[in-house]
């Protein structure tokens, strides 16, 4: 295969990837809109509906059910 | 002839696949101004609509069985860069701001995180009514971010106006003279492009294309931003438009693209006046580099890639969901990391093969493509027309 | 470089030097070997366009040793782009004259 004819094709691969990915980031973007009426909030008091609580990972749960599956 | 009837097929169909995309998204959920407006803070109950934009609610007491303070709250829609965007504003009984928000808008994501993230929205919650803080626009995203400023000042002027009996709120601002500039540079640009393809200056066209390639990068890509792209396209099918955008530019210069490609048959602006594709060209020059081979099967990827953009944006009603050209970020630096990553690659890759966006994945090149099917079609069948004329006298 | 590592920094830095000393070498020997001629200074702006093209590397890649990794491909994307542009146009200049061309 000539060398311009693989840049091409390497770069037609990477414009559909990076592409793909920016309208699909955009469209989950949309799709959370459609859920969550209003978009950005600011208060006095610091709370604000778009708040959202960051997922806390139980490590000891994860570790005692890991033994479990062992003990199992 | 198997490949006209394909081709055939692809135009029509494509047509009722947008059409279809377009009543799907109207019977979405979507909410009334209303919801949305008891939506702002779980604190505000009650919310009851008072006249026209203005709502009245209850801040929940700390303690049972007390009286809730009452809350105004007032919305205002402005147009922003894709359309209109709409905030709200929450004010209690002393005056003060309690919350902004921005209820609604069809502006690119990155470029309403840009404006909130640089704090626009932090400015305004405990001022008051009466002095309410002079907040500058966010650079690079100046539409979007008087689009807000300005929404909140004309909600924050209407509760003063109807609850504590201050001065009527200002009328939305005409037409800023920069917006002015950029429609007349558009204009002028694509008149240039005109005289340019008149036979008369034949001799000189190889060096004025340059020429106008250059001023066209500085003017329509560094200075204006006014580029159009596959959102300007769908917000001018969608018909956002007629309910107010800030700025006109972009949707003219893609009307006039239109314009000259029917009436001259040729793809004036791709060759000429897109900045990306001129810069692109540029680079290629450097190295003098041939374009890439087009296949069929890359033509065909491209498009019904571009076709599931602009079905997706119509389906949402969001213009910005279908922008995945990395115009706003090779020019004003505005846009993802993907983006970014995008850019950089086409930059790169501007050397090794001619305008390689333009030529592998541009939408633009695309929907051309699409507007010429339907201009040939056209020409034949006036073509077999006249012939039948003919032909019966 | 490679955050809590340590063998990954030296093969990688060890790599580094190998590639950039077959690189200079290498260019010079396929510029005699193909007998193009290249004045002194040329050369120079050649190398030190690619040594400073090295640097920008190795600065994102520190970035993003510093956990910093996003500052670091924008750093590389911003600063090498006007390097690879730059270098591209030198060796078109200076390597690949037109003369060049036609005498072969």
């Amino acid at each position: 295969m000539k060398f311009r004819k693989m840049i091409t094709y390497m770069l037609f691969l990477a414009f559909f990837l990076l592409s793909g990915m920016e309208l699909s980031r955009k469209w989950m973007v949309s799709l959370e809109r459609d859920t969550a009426s209003v978009r950005y909030v600011r208060s006095l008091e610091i709370e604000t509906v778009q708040k959202k609580e960051k997922k806390k990972i139980d490590y000891s749960s994860l570790l005692n059910a890991n033994k479990m599956s062992k003990d199992g | 002839m198997r490949r006209q009837i394909i081709e055939r097929t692809a135009a029509w169909g494509s047509l009722l696949v947008l059409a279809l995309a377009w009543t799907m998204g109207g019977a979405r959920v979507q909410e009334d101004d209303a919801a949305r407006i008891g939506n702002i803070s779980p604190e505000i109950v009650s919310v009851t609509p008072l006249g026209k934009d203005m709502f009245q609610g209850e801040k929940q007491p700390k303690r049972q069985g007390e009286p809730g303070a009452p809350v105004y709250i007032a919305q205002a829609t402005r147009p922003g860069y894709g359309g209109p965007l709409g905030v709200a504003v929450t004010v209690g009984e002393n005056k003060i701001i309690g919350q902004v928000a921005i209820l609604h808008s069809t502006d690119t994501a990155t470029y309403l995180d840009k404006v909130v993230g640089e704090g626009i929205l932090d400015k305004f919650p405990g001022s008051r009514l009466d002095n309410l803080p002079n907040v500058d626009a966010v650079s690079g995203a100046t539409l979007s971010s008087n689009a807000i400023i300005g929404g909140i000042h004309e909600a924050a002027a209407r509760i003063g106006q109807a609850r504590f009996g201050m001065p009527a709120p200002p009328p939305p601002v005409r037409a800023s003279e920069k917006e002015l500039v950029k429609l007349a540079a558009v204009l002028l640009l694509f008149a240039s492009v005109l005289t340019l393809w008149n036979k008369r200056v034949r001799q000189v066209r190889k060096r004025a294309r340059t020429g106008l390639m250059v001023v066209s990068t500085l003017v329509l890509g560094v200075w204006l931003g006014t580029q159009f792209s596959l959102s300007s396209l769908t917000l001018l099918m969608s018909g956002v438009w007629t309910r107010g955008v800030a700025s006109y530019a972009a949707l003219l210069c893609l009307v006039l693209a239109i314009l000259v490609f029917l009436i001259t048959r040729k793809n004036l602006y791709c060759a000429t006046l897109c900045p990306f594709g001129a810069v692109q060209e540029g680079l290629g020059r450097i190295t003098g580099c041939s374009p890439p081979p087009r296949h069929s099967w890359i033509v065909w990827t491209s498009r019904i890639f571009a076709l599931i953009a602009i079905s997706a944006a119509l389906y949402f009603r969001n213009p910005a969901d279908a922008v995945y050209e990395p115009f706003g970020m090779a020019f004003n630096l505005i846009g993802s990391d993907l983006l970014f990553a995008l850019t950089i690659l086409i930059v790169i890759g501007s050397l090794v093969v001619k305008r390689p966006w333009c030529r592998l994945f541009c939408p633009v090149t695309c929907f051309f493509d699409y507007l010429g099917f339907f201009r040939n079609g056209w020409a034949r069948f006036r073509k077999r027309k006249t012939r039948a004329m003919k032909e019966v006298s | 470089m490679f955050p809590g590592t340590t063998i990954l920094n030296y093969l990688f830095w060890m790599a580094m030097g190998a590639m950039q000393v077959t690189i200079v070498l290498g260019a010079r020997a396929w510029l005699e070997d193909t007998g193009r001629k290249v004045p002194w200074w040329q050369m120079v702006l050649m190398y030190g366009c690619f040594l400073s093209f090295t640097a920008v590397v190795a600065g994102g890649f520190t970035l993003a040793g510093e956990f910093e990794s996003r500052a670091g491909w924008y750093f590389i994307g911003f600063l090498g782009v006007p390097h690879i542009i730059a270098g591209a146009g030198m060796l078109k200049l200076f390597v690949f004259k037109k003369t060049d061309m036609i005498e072969s």
